[in-house]
C-alpha cells in the first residue's frame, strides 16, 4: 500500500514516500503534489527510502512536478533502490531531478 | 478479474508467487511486474469504455529461471508490440506526461508477443532469470537516430 506524508521545513518541502506507486495509487500522490505546488517552495525532496515499486504512473507525477512548478525549484530524488532510480531513468527523467539512490551493502 | 485499477493489487501477488516459483532475482522480478503492470494498466485504461464491465484474465507458465505470461482481455483492438517508439531524448520540459508504459514493458519483457484471436487480444510476456538491467540503452537513443 502506498503512503505518502508532507513535511515542510523552510523552503523544502518532502514527500516521505512507502509501498508501491501504480496506476492505483498515482491519484493520490498527484493530489499531494497540488498541495505541495500551492505552497510555492524552493526545493522538493521525494524521500523513496521505503518506495519498493514505481510504474509509468508514478513517473508522470514526477514529470508534473518538475514542469508545473517552475524552473526555480530543484527536484531531489533521495534514497531510491536500484530499480525504481532505473525505472525514473528509463524515461530520461534524471536530466531534469537529482537522483540519490540507497544502496544496500 | 475486472479490469479497474484495483485489480492491480492481485496483480502484484500473482505475479509475485510466480517470482518465488521461478526463482527470478530482484531486477527480474521487478522486470516481470513492470510488464505485466503496463500492459494490464493500459488494457484497463485504453482497452474498454470508462465504467464498462471489462475482464482481464491474467495466465501464468512457470518454470525454474522463467515465467510467461498470458493476458487475455476483450477489449479494442490493440497491438502493444508495434509501432515501437523508443524514448526520445529531449528537453526535461519537453517530455510528455504520458506514453511511458508501453516503452517501460517493452524495454522490460525479454519477450512480447501479441495476437488477435476473434474478439480477444492475447498478449504474452516472457521474463528469464537474467539479472540484467532494465532498460537496454539502445531502446533510449536521439531522435534523429530513431
Amino acid at each position: 500500500m502506498f503512503q505518502a506524508d508532507l513535511i515542510t521545513s523552510g523552503d523544502t518541502v518532502t514527500i516521505q514516500m512507502s509501498g508501491d506507486l501504480d496506476a492505483l495509487s498515482a491519484p493520490s500522490f498527484h493530489e499531494i503534489l497540488q498541495q505541495v505546488a500551492t505552497r510555492s517552495p524552493k526545493k522538493l525532496c521525494l524521500a523513496m527510502h521505503g518506495l519498493s515499486y514505481i510504474s509509468s504512473a508514478g513517473v508522470r507525477g514526477l514529470v508534473f512536478a518538475r514542469q508545473k512548478m517552475g524552473d526555480d525549484m530543484e527536484v531531489v530524488v533521495e534514497g531510491a533502490n536500484e530499480n525504481v532510480a532505473e525505472t525514473i531513468r528509463m524515461t530520461g527523467l534524471q536530466h531534469a531531478i537529482t537522483i540519490r539512490e540507497s544502496f544496500s551493502a | 478479474m475486472p479490469a479497474t485499477v484495483a485489480s492491480l493489487v492481485a496483480v502484484a501477488e500473482f505475479v509475485g508467487g510466480a517470482v518465488a516459483v521461478a526463482g527470478l532475482g530482484d531486477k527480474d522480478a521487478y522486470r516481470l511486474r513492470l510488464a505485466v503492470d503496463e500492459l494490464i494498466t493500459n488494457v484497463i485504461t485504453h482497452g474498454y469504455p470508462p465504467a464498462s464491465a471489462g475482464e482481464i484474465e491474467l495466465h501464468s507458465s512457470v518454470s525454474d529461471g522463467w515465467v510467461l505470461f498470458l493476458i487475455v482481455d476483450f477489449g479494442t483492438e490493440f497491438d502493444p508490440t508495434s509501432g515501437h517508439r523508443p524514448i526520445p531524448v529531449v528537453d526535461p520540459d519537453d517530455l510528455p506526461v504520458g506514453g511511458f508504459g508501453l516503452s517501460l514493458a517493452r524495454m522490460s519483457a525479454d519477450r512480447l508477443i501479441y495476437e488477435r484471436v476473434g474478439e480477444l487480444n492475447r498478449t504474452i510476456v516472457v521474463v528469464r532469470r537474467s539479472g540484467r538491467d532494465l532498460v537496454a540503452h539502445d531502446d533510449r537513443r536521439p531522435p534523429w537516430m530513431s
